[in-house]
């Protein structure tokens, strides 16, 4: 079982990320953070396979987020899930185990996305 | 008588060697390329020579000057040139003067000797030679006019100008240059220029000014300047060569480039954030869209239901992000007038607290109008007034991660003053004015398209009204005070709505 967290502050979006993973209980278990703060808190306490991350958040945006996490020697990949290019984003383009799809995504894609890193 | 007849055998040689000597005297004075006259004591011209009678001519002056006095031929001459004449006669001694006169409106400024002829320890003539310098003059005003321009252009110039030798020390910088620089005025004289950058790029320059140096001009762009306290600040540069004579110089224009890269960078932010905001919602209504399929495919009806919902409220996020951008759009270019009608600022604010609970979610944020039923007429634009409350609070609520957002209304004096007060994250004092830019986010990466409180600013403004942020600062929550007056808009300009 990989244990991975969704930051997502859309609740709508979170729903989304459920819907897409119901049929993957038995191999993944998911989280949910309503901030990238919240997130850290998480990861401090109990580490992670994944991390699923939105760009454009309240306080912290995801970018930051990767920064603080490689800050603390935290080296777990993340998945950014935006409806930002990549190409819009060079800081976390730059930092390493970083992975990018571009919204809207598709149930398909995201399970496909997911089994790759996690095998990597 | 033999004697008398050898005298004036005598006299009449030494008359012919004397009439020999003056022919001769003539001939030297004649054929010299000066303009040469010759004057007796009573400053009658005895000879003038044929470069003088030239010279005279072009300056249009009539011919037969020989036994006239000075005065008479050139009636404009001062009465110093008298006084100068009469003191070569007294002391026998040169005479050197630069003369200013003004002949048929023009000037002529002649250089003259006064070169005394003694005979006997006596001064019996004057020879003068004139040069007429006045195109000498005049060239050399000229150069110093064009010397002056010069400076002022080199001193007004908006662009840093550095003057260098060969060898790198800087010759001369315009004001500009020490502005950019930050130095005062002349502390940059003397200096090698690879002092004027950054340690890390003084390789790279030295490399730029050999080619300059090699090539006789170069152009670099975005090249880091180290001012004086330590800042680094972009340029664009122009490097030249100037050679005159044996001297060879190297000269640089600088322009600093700071706002151009600031301004770009924030379109690129602007573009960037406006384009999110279109998009997301319409990324998260496809989503909606195939989460829907899936669930009619597997005829799960509560599935169907939330897709739908999804993406009912980002078409509603969609429509309110377009919304401000046309409305900023129509507000800013006043292709809008506010309409009258009697408001009723309760039923509005009512309506707005039913959609924002989906926007609050599961925050912990309570939501209360208090507005009584008869403080809240208004004569004013219904639909300007929703955008007014809607965008204010949406604003509240979105910055309050839990507490409360209490709309409330007072009357007084003819005035209708709308609150509409948090207790989320505040602001810093500092920033509150710039809240009311267009498209200005203190958070980069917070949703929304920072036209919120400008709209609310140009909507006011239409109305006649105010609207001022104050916050006890960060983490001390928010409070928006808008004043309208009660019977109707006296409508001004948009735009002019005053913000604090």
């Amino acid at each position: 079982m990989k244990r991975i967290i969704i930051i997502d502050d859309d609740r709508d979006m979170q729903a989304i990320y459920r819907h897409m993973l119901k049929d993957e209980a038995a191999r993944y278990s998911l989280r949910f953070a309503g901030d990238a703060a919240r997130a850290l808190r998480m990861l401090a306490r109990e580490p992670a396979d994944l991390v699923i991350s939105d760009v454009i958040m309240g306080a912290m945006d995801g970018e930051t987020f990767i920064a603080r996490l490689r800050e603390r020697g935290v080296e777990v990949p993340v998945l950014i899930v935006s409806v930002l290019h990549p190409d819009m984003l060079p800081r976390a383009r730059g930092a390493k185990r970083v992975y990018f799809m571009q919204k809207p995504i598709t149930g398909e894609g995201l399970r496909a996305m997911l089994k790759r890193i996690v095998k990597e | 008588m033999a004697h008398t007849i050898s005298q004036v055998i005598l006299a009449g040689k030494a008359e012919e060697a004397l009439q020999a000597s003056w022919s001769q005297y003539r001939t030297t004075i004649d054929s010299l390329a000066e303009a040469i006259h010759v004057v007796d004591p009573d400053l009658r011209i005895l000879l003038a020579n044929r470069a003088f009678t030239r010279w005279t001519r072009k300056l249009g002056l009539r011919g037969g000057m020989v036994g006239k006095t000075v005065f008479e031929v050139f009636p404009f001459l001062p009465e110093s040139v008298g006084d100068e004449y009469r003191r070569v006669f007294r002391t026998g001694k040169m005479l050197m003067a630069e003369e200013r006169n003004v002949l048929r409106g023009r000037d002529l400024i002649t250089e003259t000797r006064k070169i005394p002829v003694i005979e006997g320890g006596k001064t019996v003539r004057v020879i003068t030679v004139v040069t007429d310098i006045t195109a000498r003059r005049n060239a050399e005003e000229a150069i110093r006019r064009s010397e002056k321009k010069y400076r002022a252009l080199v001193e007004g110039a908006g662009e840093g100008i550095f003057l260098a030798d060969t060898e790198g020390r800087l010759l001369e910088v315009n004001r500009r240059g020490h502005e950019l620089l930050g130095y005062p005025k002349q502390a940059l004289v003397g200096m090698h220029y690879t002092r004027l950058h950054p340690p890390k790029d003084r390789a790279r320059v030295a490399a730029a000014f050999r080619e300059i140096t090699a090539m006789g001009e170069y152009e670099a762009h975005d090249v880091p300047l180290l001012r004086r306290d330590g800042k680094v600040i972009p340029v664009d540069v122009t490097g030249s060569v100037i050679r005159y004579g044996d001297t060879t110089l190297i000269q640089a224009i600088m322009r600093d480039i700071s706002e151009r890269k600031r301004v770009e960078a924030m379109k690129d932010t602007l573009i960037r954030d406006v384009s999110h905001e279109l998009k997301a919602p319409i990324a998260m209504m496809e989503m909606a869209h195939a989460m829907a399929d899936v669930a009619i495919a597997a005829r799960d009806l509560e599935g169907i239901k939330r897709a739908k919902e999804i993406a009912a409220r980002h078409l509603s996020v969609l429509g309110k992000d377009i919304g401000n951008i046309v409305g900023m759009c129509a507000l800013s270019g006043r292709t809008v007038a506010p309409k009258s009608a009697r408001v009723s600022l309760r039923e509005i604010a009512l309506e707005i607290a039913g959609e924002m609970r989906d926007r609050i979610g599961d925050r912990k944020v309570a939501l209360a109008v208090r507005i009584g039923k008869g403080a809240d007429g208004i004569t004013a634009d219904r639909r300007m007034m929703r955008t007014l409350l809607y965008n204010l609070t949406d604003n509240a609520v979105k910055f309050t991660r839990r507490g409360t957002v209490a709309l409330s209304t007072s009357r007084a004096g003819g005035w209708l003053t709308l609150t509409v007060r948090d207790t989320g994250m505040g602001i810093a004092v500092k920033d509150a004015g710039a809240a009311f830019t267009r498209f200005y986010k203190k958070n980069p990466a917070a949703r929304g398209t920072g036209l919120g409180l400008p709209i609310c600013r140009e909507i006011v403004g239409l109305h006649g009204g105010t609207i001022c942020l104050d916050s006890e600062g960060r983490g001390k929550g928010t409070t928006v005070v808008v004043r309208l007056p009660l019977s109707g808009a006296r409508p001004r300009r948009a735009g002019r709505g005053s913000a604090g």
